[in-house]
């Protein structure tokens, strides 16, 4: 992770201290400072070591005590096993990940409920907030701060309030178990209107005055001037809107009425609610290891924009 | 903006309509999905509505109840009042001292930075179904195998109440504390190295300069972290559903991980309760809305000051 | 103030009653002889719903016009579920889940009184005791017995066998004494509770064993009886002093894990060599031990039925009633045999044809015909979170029996309004 970097010039940090000619003795202390917070990420490490392991034992491993710490036979099976049968008796072998779903691609159909779903609701949000907020930050029309007073009220509004009657209001539009379910309520999302905002009204308006002058509609404006404008805060806004909907779990829960339709929560919570026993606890793992595996990889790549979009939402909110 | 009053009529009219144009999508969706049902819950939570057969209206009956009768929902309020302070005020200084520790730019810095901040962008539902695995309750789990090297025998971890809220902690302090560091890690970069030079010369000790320097400049930072925190932690419900959720209720043995979304899911959507439920939430806003407010006041006094 | 308070009031009225509730309307019902396609929502895992699935093509060769499309509700989120689908009277025509829901979605509107379709001839082809825990107090019903489990004592041969018992307990006095000797020869964890641990249906088995109720006949709340306290007394015993763990392995786990004894469902029968290929030839099994009052075990199991919003009642009842021919049941036992499935139907001249081991099948028919199903009073469905959270209050040494006893009691006395 990088943040901007200020290599040289003297940091509040364990190094921190005295005038220079303590230099050993302050390294030093830095470093004793340090230890215990080193010791902390061996408890990072440890559990997700263990989940990994776990995703490549058998059922046999799974169940040896005291456990192993690495896999005695390292196996694939969690995710397929070749030899389980559903109508023909194989002992020590389980089903797999991508077996234990009846739906068609198994544990795949939940992995792209759950991407469709995520980059419609981030795309489809972003540019309709952009859209609002450019007015609202640029435009003089009437209304606009009580609506601006409402969007930034409602931000404190905890979302179950709305569980109930959202649900109800799907049932009437028949949106019930479908993408529409999903996406559309999700669409409106203040605080991204409220941080665009935020974001627009610290660019000065010469921009946006200059492509009026020359005769630029007020659409070409937001899609040529206002959105490449807004391109940090945008990536910092989609970081967040792509980890809350990988992760959203109430809402799918109750609204999800076929096995078709449920999201990689939702399949994750049913796997662990029908199997209980240590010798399952392989499959689990390995589900839940595929998925982290999109959001983490996203992470990776996108590392510097995670780091920069999480400051600039906290220093702006 | 002015500017342009100079313009036709006709002009600015068409301005006007393509501004309201473009703020129609967010705002229709605004208004379906957001302040429409927010009203509807309002008016469920002065009923009984069951979910099937049709509300009644009970006047304050529904917050009468909650506020004055119901035993559950108190537990269910101190639980959560318990889980708040000590998932945010631990998470919040580990936060700070991560900072403190890995806030430089070199290889080792960034690893570690990289390891606290993992489990912000780990799939939640999979980090639970981990920790319901590593707090298995026979011996071939992890923690009872570390309790077993330790002399320790097996722990009951999630059927024993005392432990349930401090694993409820534990397991949002782990998950949390790199997502405050990220943030500390900028606020400290942006203090100017002038100040801690300064203090130098002065002869001011390290814990000094961290005192009247460091501490003061993060105020801004230690407010996001709290409050963003603080409502957050307030809506709690996956960790105690997916980990502690027993056959018959939503909080574990005893109620002892009921907190108050659990709680609403419990009446609501296991009782029929779906009026009361209303009423809960709105109570959740109420606690909401009032940290809300004491992080204004606070944040205004501070700037007065 | 007043005003100001009574005119927000009215606002939000109108405001509110455009959507919240729609009210209760009479579902249209579809031409009877028109194709339908039934949606049959079953509680369980995915293998039972290709069980029940089963059936369903069966019933498609006799009805050409029915199809019947089976799918799978996990038992944690069942219950939300179904109450949503209730709410909006959209999603299923059938469904199953725990005994007593039908009657909780029933006496709501949400369900039809099955009576109405000639079902309750059913009522001589299943188990008295879980047919009157099926049906609604007033005797409306709004579900019948799906399939049926029971309990049993799970225990370890050889572990056994190292401690020299020679036989199973078969009264409370005996299963602690061997218990003791368990622990005695060295066994460090000689007995612990799956199904039902820390709860009521754990409790269940010593109160009627003991000669308790949890209701009277004519459902008044019972727990305030010395029988009662017996039977809590000596199950708190377990834990504090001869120490049955309040967390709740799964029954194959606990005998893996080299426990001796479990007190477990009788699904756990099926996966145990399967599974667990270590405990070949290690464990047996018998009916619980017996109490004071003789060998009493919970009978547990699904009921279906048929919602009120299905646009097909009358094809779906029929359904329901095909579940009890003896070619459905013949079918289902076959597919949950080949799948290597628990599988009980609820017919009870078939406990025996269950697909289990002959030796099994007849433990589990021993313990189903001595049995009792969870009482279907009024306001038992509320009331159960809150008597087990008593009963868990005295396990963990923070009440008394008498006190929790007394207490629940009282709760159960209050819902039932």
């Amino acid at each position: 992770m990088t943040t901007a970097p200020a290599p040289t010039r003297p940091r509040a940090s364990f190094d921190a201290g005295e005038p220079e000619r303590d230099e050993r003795r302050r390294k030093r202390r830095g470093h004793l400072l340090r230890l215990p917070f080193y010791l902390l990420a061996l408890t990072m490490i440890a559990p997700f070591y263990w989940m990994l392991i776990s995703v490549f034992k058998t059922p046999t491993e799974l169940n040896r005590h005291p456990p192993s710490f690495v896999p005695g036979s390292p196996t694939l099976n969690n995710f397929y096993d070749p030899d389980w049968s559903a109508t023909q008796i194989n002992p020590g072998h389980l089903q797999g990940v991508f077996q234990r779903f009846q739906v068609d691609f198994g544990f795949g159909r939940f992995m792209f409920n759950s991407l469709i779903i995520t980059i419609a609701i981030t795309v489809g949000s972003l540019l309709i907030a952009s859209l609002a907020a450019y007015v609202i930050a640029k435009h003089e029309i009437k209304g606009r701060r009580v609506i601006f007073i409402m969007i930034i009220a409602s931000m404190m509004i905890p979302w179950q309030t709305t569980l109930i009657p959202n649900y109800v209001i799907m049932r009437n539009l028949g949106w019930l178990d479908s993408y529409a379910g999903y996406i559309v309520p999700a669409l409106a999302k203040a605080f991204v209107l409220f941080f665009l905002v935020q974001f627009l009204q610290s660019i000065p308006n010469e921009l946006i005055q200059a492509a009026r002058v020359d005769g630029a509609g007020e659409w070409r404006i937001w899609w040529q001037i206002v959105l490449p404008l807004l391109r940090p805060a945008l990536a910092a806004m989609s970081i967040f809107i792509v980890l809350a909907e990988w992760n959203n779990f109430l809402w799918p829960l109750i609204i999800v009425q076929s096995d078709e339709m449920a999201n990689v929560p939702v399949a994750l919570a049913r796997l662990s609610s029908y199997f209980g026993g240590a010798q399952h606890y392989g499959t689990i793992m390995a589900a839940g290891f595929l998925a982290s595996l999109p959001t983490v990889i996203f992470f990776l790549v996108f590392q510097r924009y995670f780091t920069r979009g999480i400051v600039l939402s906290g220093v702006k909110g | 903006m002015g500017t342009h009053t100079a313009q036709p009529q006709r002009a600015r009219l068409r301005r006007y309509a393509t501004s309201y144009a473009m703020l129609l999508p967010f705002l229709a969706l605004f208004l379906a999905f957001l302040v429409w049902p927010l009203a509807n819950s309002l008016f469920l939570s002065f009923t009984d509505f069951d979910g099937i057969t049709p509300a009644r209206l009970t006047g304050l009956e529904n917050f009468g109840n909650l506020l004055f009768e119901d035993d559950r929902f108190r537990h269910a309020l101190g639980n959560t009042f318990i889980y708040v302070l000590a998932s945010v005020v631990i998470g919040t200084l580990l936060s700070l001292g991560l900072a403190l520790a890995f806030s430089g730019s070199s290889w080792p810095h960034r690893i570690m930075r990289t390891i606290f901040f993992l489990p912000s962008v780990t799939s939640s539902i999979a980090l639970m179904l981990m920790w319901k695995w590593i707090f298995f309750p026979s011996d071939v789990g992890l923690a009872n195998t570390v309790v077993g090297w330790l002399g320790g025998s097996t722990v009951q971890w999630l059927a024993t109440p005392s432990l349930t809220i401090p694993i409820l902690v534990l397991m949002s302090v782990w998950g949390g504390m790199g997502y405050g560091m990220v943030l500390y890690v900028a606020g400290l970069n942006t203090i100017p190295g002038e100040y801690y030079e300064a203090a130098r010369i002065d002869g001011a000790t390290a814990w000094q300069q961290f005192r009247s320097i460091t501490l003061p400049l993060l105020r801004p930072v230690t407010t996001y972290v709290v409050v963003t925190g603080l409502i957050g932690a307030f809506q709690i419900f996956e960790a105690v559903y997916i980990v502690f959720r027993g056959t018959n209720s939503v909080g574990g043995v005893l109620d002892s991980g009921l907190m108050i979304v659990p709680y609403l899911y419990d009446q609501g959507f296991t009782h029929f309760q779906l009026g009361y439920a209303s009423a809960i939430a709105w109570v959740l806003f109420a606690i909401i809305f009032v940290i809300s407010m004491i992080n204004l006041r606070l944040g205004r006094a501070m700037k007065e000051l | 103030m007043r005003r100001t308070m009574a005119v927000f009031c009215a606002g939000v009225l109108t405001l509110g009653t455009g959507c919240a509730t729609g009210g209760q309307t009479e579902t249209k019902q579809a031409d009877t002889s028109a194709p339908a396609t039934i949606s049959f929502w079953s509680t369980g895992g995915d293998d039972e719903t290709a069980i029940f699935q089963k059936a369903a093509d069966l019933y498609k060769q006799s009805h050409p016009n029915v199809t019947v499309k089976v799918q799978t509700l996990a038992w944690d989120d069942a219950y939300a579920k179904l109450l949503a689908a209730a709410t909006s009277r959209s999603g299923p025509d059938v469904i199953s889940g725990g005994m007593t829901w039908t009657i909780q979605f029933g006496i709501r509107g949400a369900m039809v009184d099955l009576r109405k379709h000639g079902i309750d001839t059913l009522k001589a082809q299943a188990l008295p005791a879980q047919w009157e825990s099926a049906i609604a107090p007033d005797g409306t019903v709004y579900g019948v017995p799906l399939d049926m489990s029971t309990h049993a004592l799970y225990y370890r041969t050889d572990l056994f066998e190292k401690a020299g018992i020679k036989s199973p307990p078969t009264t409370w006095e005996e299963l602690t004494g061997t218990i003791e000797a368990l622990k005695k020869a060295g066994v460090k964890k000689a007995f612990s509770q799956d199904w039902g641990n820390l709860d009521w249906i754990g409790y269940f088995n010593y109160l009627y064993q003991a000669g308790g109720s949890f209701y009277t006949d004519d459902c008044k709340p019972s727990l305030d009886t010395p029988q009662a306290e017996q039977a809590l007394k000596f199950w708190v015993d377990l834990y504090r002093q001869h120490g049955a763990p309040t967390a709740t392995v799964e029954g194959g786990d606990a005998l893996d894990t080299g426990t001796a004894m479990v007190s477990a469902g009788s699904w756990i029968a099926k996966g145990l060599d399967i599974d667990r290929p270590k405990l070949k030839d290690k464990w047996a099994m018998v009916p619980l031990p017996a109490g004071p009052a003789g060998a009493k075990t919970f009978v547990g199991g699904r009921a279906i039925g048929v919602t009120a919003f299905s646009k097909y009642v009358a094809q779906s009842a029929e359904f329901v009633k095909f579940l009890y021919t003896d070619q459905a049941v013949q079918v289902m036992v076959k597919e949950a045999s080949g799948r290597n499935l628990p599988f009980i139907s609820a017919r009870a001249d078939k406990i025996g044809q269950s697909t289990f081991t002959p030796e099994q099948s007849a433990v589990f028919e021993a313990s189903i015909r001595s049995g009792v199903a969870a009482p279907g009073c009024p306001g038992w469905d509320e009331s159960a979170p809150d008597v087990s959270k008593q009963l868990q209050s005295v396990i963990l040494g923070k009440a008394d029996a008498k006190t929790a006893l007394t207490e629940a009691a009282k709760i159960m006395e209050k819902n039932a309004g």
